[in-house]
C-alpha cells in the first residue's frame, strides 16, 4: 500500500482546478466580448460622428462657407484627444484638402487606405457595399479605427455655384476619421485585469474556505470513525459511536454500531459455548487426555487427575507412554488408530502416580483440523478396576458354588455306590454265616455291580471332563432318531410306554458328528422313559413319547423334538436341568448326562431347550444348524462354566 | 410269619439288601420299585411298615408319601425314609421356617424344599430318617423301634 493521500487535498485540488478552468474560460470569453463590444461602440460612435460632421459640412457648403468647413474639420481634429486625425479628401482631384497630420494638397495614392477601402478589388465598389471602417495598426503599434464617410454628389451640389466640378462623379470627396483605440483597449485591459485579480482572490479564498470546510465535514469525522472502528477491531467490542449526525456519515456510524453489537453477541455466545464444553470435559468423571501429534500430553481433565493421582502440571508435556502399564498394549492401540482413526472400548491398563494398576476401557479418536491434518489424539478412558474386581468376586463365588455342587454330587454318588457295595458285603457275610450259597452269590453280584458302577461313574465323569472335537459328516437325522427308538424299544415296552415318530417327507442332511448326536439323543430319550415310569397314569391316559423331526426356516436348522407325557418338572428343575451335577436320580445318575448333551449341541452351533409342566410332561427340543453353520466357532470346545473366560 | 415291611426303592440292589436284612431278622419283606407299584402292594397287602426311598426320580417317593398320609386307611402306617443325607434332613427338619441356603448343594436345596412341602401339607413328617449307605444294625434298630420284632 502506498502513501495515503488526504481525501481533502484530492477534493480541494479537483474543485479548485475545475473552478479555475471555469473562471479562465469565463475570463477569456469576457475578454473577447468586451473587445468586440468596445470596438462596436467605437465604430458606431465614430460613424455617427463622421455623419454628424458631414451634415455639418453639408450645411456649411450650402451657405457657401468653404472656410467654415475647413475650420470645422481642423477644430475637430485638433480638439479631440480621441480623434487622431480627421481629413477631408477630394475625390475629384485626388488631394488632401484638410488634415492635421498630413500635408494639405498632397496627392492620394492607391496605397492609401482611403483608396484601398473601395479600390481593393479591380474597379470601384459601390459605396454601400464597402466596409467603410477598418482596424489598422500604426507603425508604432497602436490600434486605430479608420472610418471613411463618402461625400455623395447630390443634385444640389451640381447646381451650386461655388464648385467648378458640376459634372464630377458620384463621390465628391471623403471624410476620413482616425480614431485611436488606445483608450478602449486600455479600458478593456483594465477590465480584464480587474477580473483576473478578482477571480484569483476568489479562487484563493474559495480554496481556503473549501479546505477548511472539507476538513471539518469530512476529514475530522472520518478520522474519528476510523479511530472508533480500530478500537472495535482491536480489543474493545463494547465501543459505540454516539451518533447524532443526520447525514451519510451518521448512517455509517449507526451501521458500525449494529455490527459491533452483533459481533459482541456472537463472541459472548462463543465464549459461553466454549466454557460449557470445557466444563463438560473438565468435570467428567472419565479420564480425558489429549495428546499432540508428537505423542506428548497436552490437556488433562479433573477425572484424569483423580483417577491417576497426578496433578495436570505433572503430566502436561510428558509422553503418553508413561501412563500405560504395558507398552505392548499401547502399541496395539496406536496401530488400530492408524488403521481406522478410532479405537473404541479397548481394554487396557494404566499406571497411577504411585505405580498402582488400573483397568480401563480406552476410546481413542484422532483430532483433525479443517484440512484434515492430524492435530492430536483424544483419549477418553473409563476406570473399570472396581467393576472387574466385582466381576472377579462373582466369578469366584460362582466357581466356588460349582465346585461345591460337584463335590456334593460326587459325594452322593459315592454314597450310593457304597450302599451297593455294603449291601453286597452284608449278603456275603449272611450267606457265609448261614452257609447259604445263594446269598453269597447274590452278595458277590452286588459287589461286582458296585464296582462296575464306580467305574461307570468315573468314566462318565471323565467323558464330561474331556475336550471334545467333532468329526462331522452329513447325517440323516431321521435315521439317527430311528436308531435311538430301536434302542429303547424294549425298555419302553416293558414299562408300557408307546413310542411315536413324526418325520417330514424329506429332511435335509445335517453336517454333524453322528456318534455324539446319537449319545445326546439317547440321553434325552432315556430321561423321557424315566419320566414316564415315574408317573402314575390315570385312565385313559397312557405313557407316550413322541419323536418329532422338522425344519425350522427361521433359524435354518433341523429340530428334533422329544415329547413325553411323564411326570414333568417344576420350574426350578427345568431351569437347572442342563447344569452339570444337577440330578434327580440320586443313585444312578451323575447329573452329567444332560450337561454333556447340552455341550454337544452347542459344539454343533445348535440350541437345546426344554418345556415342562409338572405331572403333564416335558418336551426337549434340539436344533442343529443346516450345513454346519456356526460349527466352526465351537468345533473345538473347552470346559464350560465358571472359572474360564 | 413276621410283620410285613414294604421296601420301596428304584435301585434293585438296595431293595435286595434291605429285603435280606429284614428277612434275616424275622420280617417279611414286600418289594416295590416305584411309587405306583408301591401303592399297588399296599392295597394288596396288610403292610406294617414302609421303608421309602425319597430320592427316587421325579420325587415319586415323596408323592407316594403324601398320598399315604392323606388316606385315612394308610396314614397311620409308619414310614421310614431312606436318603443319602439323613443327617442333613434331621437338621433341616428341626429348623423352623425358611432358612436361606447358599446353592452349593442342589440336592440339599431340593431336600429343603421337600421338608417345606411336608410342613405345608399339614406338619406331617416321616417317623424316621435312615441314612444311605444302610448300616444294617442301625437300620434294624430303627425298624424295631417302629414296629417291634
Amino acid at each position: 500500500m502506498g502513501k495515503r493521500h488526504s481525501i481533502v487535498t484530492k477534493l480541494s485540488v479537483a474543485v479548485i482546478a475545475i473552478v479555475t478552468l471555469v473562471i479562465a474560460a469565463t475570463g477569456l470569453v469576457n475578454n473577447i466580448i468586451s473587445h468586440h463590444y468596445a470596438l462596436e461602440s467605437a465604430r458606431a460612435a465614430l460613424r455617427f460622428n463622421s455623419e454628424s460632421v458631414l451634415s455639418g459640412i453639408d450645411k456649411l457648403m450650402m451657405t457657401r462657407n468653404k472656410d467654415g468647413v475647413l475650420e470645422l474639420i481642423q477644430d475637430i481634429s485638433k480638439g479631440s484627444t480621441v480623434y487622431r486625425d480627421v481629413r477631408l479628401l477630394s475625390h475629384y482631384s485626388g488631394e488632401i484638402v484638410v488634415s492635421r497630420l498630413r500635408e494639405t494638397g498632397s496627392a492620394l495614392t492607391e496605397a492609401d487606405l482611403s483608396c484601398a477601402v473601395c479600390h481593393d478589388q479591380s474597379g470601384p465598389l459601390i459605396p454601400s457595399e464597402a466596409p467603410l471602417d477598418r482596424v489598422v495598426t500604426s507603425p508604432s503599434g497602436h490600434r486605430i479605427l479608420h472610418v471613411i464617410t463618402p461625400i455623395m454628389n447630390k443634385a444640389r451640389c451640381k447646381t451650386g455655384k461655388c464648385h467648378e466640378h458640376a459634372d464630377s462623379g458620384p463621390i465628391l470627396g471623403f471624410l476620413e476619421a482616425e480614431y485611436s483605440l488606445d483608450r478602449t483597449d486600455a479600458l478593456v485591459s483594465g477590465l480584464n485585469a480587474s477580473f483576473a485579480v478578482a477571480a484569483s482572490s476568489a479562487i484563493l479564498l474559495g480554496t481556503i474556505a473549501l479546505w477548511i470546510i472539507l476538513r471539518q465535514t469530512l476529514r475530522k469525522p472520518i478520522r474519528e470513525m476510523a479511530a472508533g472502528i480500530q478500537a472495535i477491531a482491536g480489543t474493545d467490542l463494547s465501543f459505540r459511536f454516539e451518533t447524532n449526525r443526520k447525514d451519510e456519515l451518521g448512517l455509517v456510524e449507526e451501521s458500525v454500531n449494529d455490527m459491533a453489537a452483533r459481533i459482541q453477541a456472537h463472541q459472548t455466545e462463543l465464549r459461553d459455548a466454549r466454557e460449557y464444553l470445557e466444563g463438560i470435559v473438565e468435570n467428567s468423571a472419565d479420564i480425558i487426555i489429549t495428546v499432540n501429534p508428537k505423542g506428548l500430553i497436552q490437556t488433562v481433565n479433573r477425572g484424569a487427575e483423580q483417577a491417576l493421582g497426578y496433578l495436570r502440571e505433572e503430566l502436561i508435556g510428558r509422553p503418553i507412554e508413561i501412563l500405560f502399564a504395558n507398552p505392548g498394549e499401547r502399541d496395539v492401540a496406536i496401530a488400530r488408530l492408524e488403521h481406522g482413526d478410532s479405537v473404541v472400548n479397548y481394554e487396557t491398563h494404566f499406571l497411577t502416580k504411585t505405580g498402582a494398576l488400573r483397568d480401563v476401557l480406552l476410546t481413542l479418536s484422532r483430532l483433525r483440523d479443517r484440512e484434515g491434518t492430524p492435530i492430536g489424539t483424544i483419549g477418553i478412558s473409563k476406570d473399570i478396576t472396581r467393576e472387574k474386581e466385582l466381576q472377579g468376586l462373582v466369578v469366584q463365588s460362582q466357581a466356588a458354588a460349582a465346585i461345591g455342587q460337584a463335590v456334593t454330587a460326587i459325594q452322593h454318588a459315592i454314597k450310593n455306590m457304597l450302599n451297593t457295595l455294603s449291601g453286597g458285603s452284608y449278603l456275603v457275610r449272611v450267606g457265609m454265616a448261614k452257609d447259604n450259597r445263594e446269598r453269597i452269590e447274590e452278595g458277590l453280584a452286588m459287589i461286582d455291580e458296585g464296582i462296575w458302577r464306580i467305574g461307570d461313574h468315573s468314566l462318565s465323569m471323565l467323558k464330561y471332563a474331556k475336550e471334545w472335537t467333532l468329526t462331522p459328516e452329513l447325517t440323516d437325522l431321521a435315521l439317527l432318531v430311528n436308531k435311538v427308538c430301536n434302542a429303547i424299544e424294549h425298555a419302553a415296552r416293558d414299562r408300557g410306554v408307546t413310542l411315536r415318530r413324526k418325520f417330514p417327507d424329506h429332511c435335509p442332511l445335517v453336517s454333524c458328528d453322528s456318534r455324539l448326536v446319537h449319545m445326546a439323543l439317547m440321553d434325552i430319550a432315556t430321561n423321557a422313559l424315566d419320566a414316564c415310569s415315574a408317573k402314575a397314569y390315570k385312565d385313559p391316559e397312557t405313557a407316550e413319547i413322541c419323536f418329532d423331526l422338522y425344519l425350522d426356516d427361521d433359524t435354518s436348522s433341523v429340530v428334533v423334538e422329544v415329547r413325553d407325557n411323564g411326570i414333568g418338572m417344576n420350574e426350578e428343575t427345568r431351569a437347572n436341568i442342563f447344569r452339570p451335577f444337577f440330578t434327580m436320580k440320586e443313585e444312578l445318575g451323575t447329573g452329567l448326562g444332560l450337561a454333556l448333551t447340552s455341550r454337544i449341541v452347542k459344539l454343533h452351533g445348535g440350541k437345546i431347550g426344554v418345556e415342562s409342566e409338572l405331572d403333564k410332561g416335558s418336551t426337549f427340543r434340539l436344533a442343529l444348524p443346516l450345513e454346519g453353520r456356526g460349527m466352526n466357532q465351537g468345533a473345538r470346545d473347552g470346559q464350560e462354566g465358571p472359572g474360564r473366560r | 410269619m413276621g410283620k410285613k415291611v414294604l421296601v420301596v426303592d428304584d435301585d434293585k440292589n438296595a431293595v435286595k439288601f434291605m429285603s435280606v436284612m429284614l428277612d434275616e431278622n424275622g420280617y417279611e419283606p414286600v418289594v416295590a420299585y416305584d411309587g405306583r407299584e408301591a401303592l399297588q402292594k399296599i392295597e394288596e397287602n396288610d403292610i406294617d411298615l414302609i421303608v421309602l426311598d425319597v430320592m427316587m426320580p421325579k420325587k415319586t417317593g415323596f408323592v407316594l408319601f403324601k398320598e399315604l398320609k392323606r388316606k385315612d386307611e394308610y396314614k397311620d402306617i409308619p414310614v421310614l425314609m431312606l436318603t443319602a443325607v439323613a443327617a442333613s434332613l434331621t437338621e433341616l427338619d428341626a429348623q423352623e421356617g425358611d432358612t436361606f441356603e447358599r446353592p452349593y448343594d442342589s440336592l440339599r436345596e431340593s431336600l429343603r424344599k421337600t421338608i417345606e412341602e411336608m410342613r405345608e401339607s399339614g406338619d406331617v413328617r416321616p417317623e424316621m430318617f435312615v441314612d444311605k449307605p444302610v448300616d444294617p444294625d442301625g437300620f434294624l434298630k430303627k425298624v424295631r423301634e417302629l414296629i417291634g420284632k
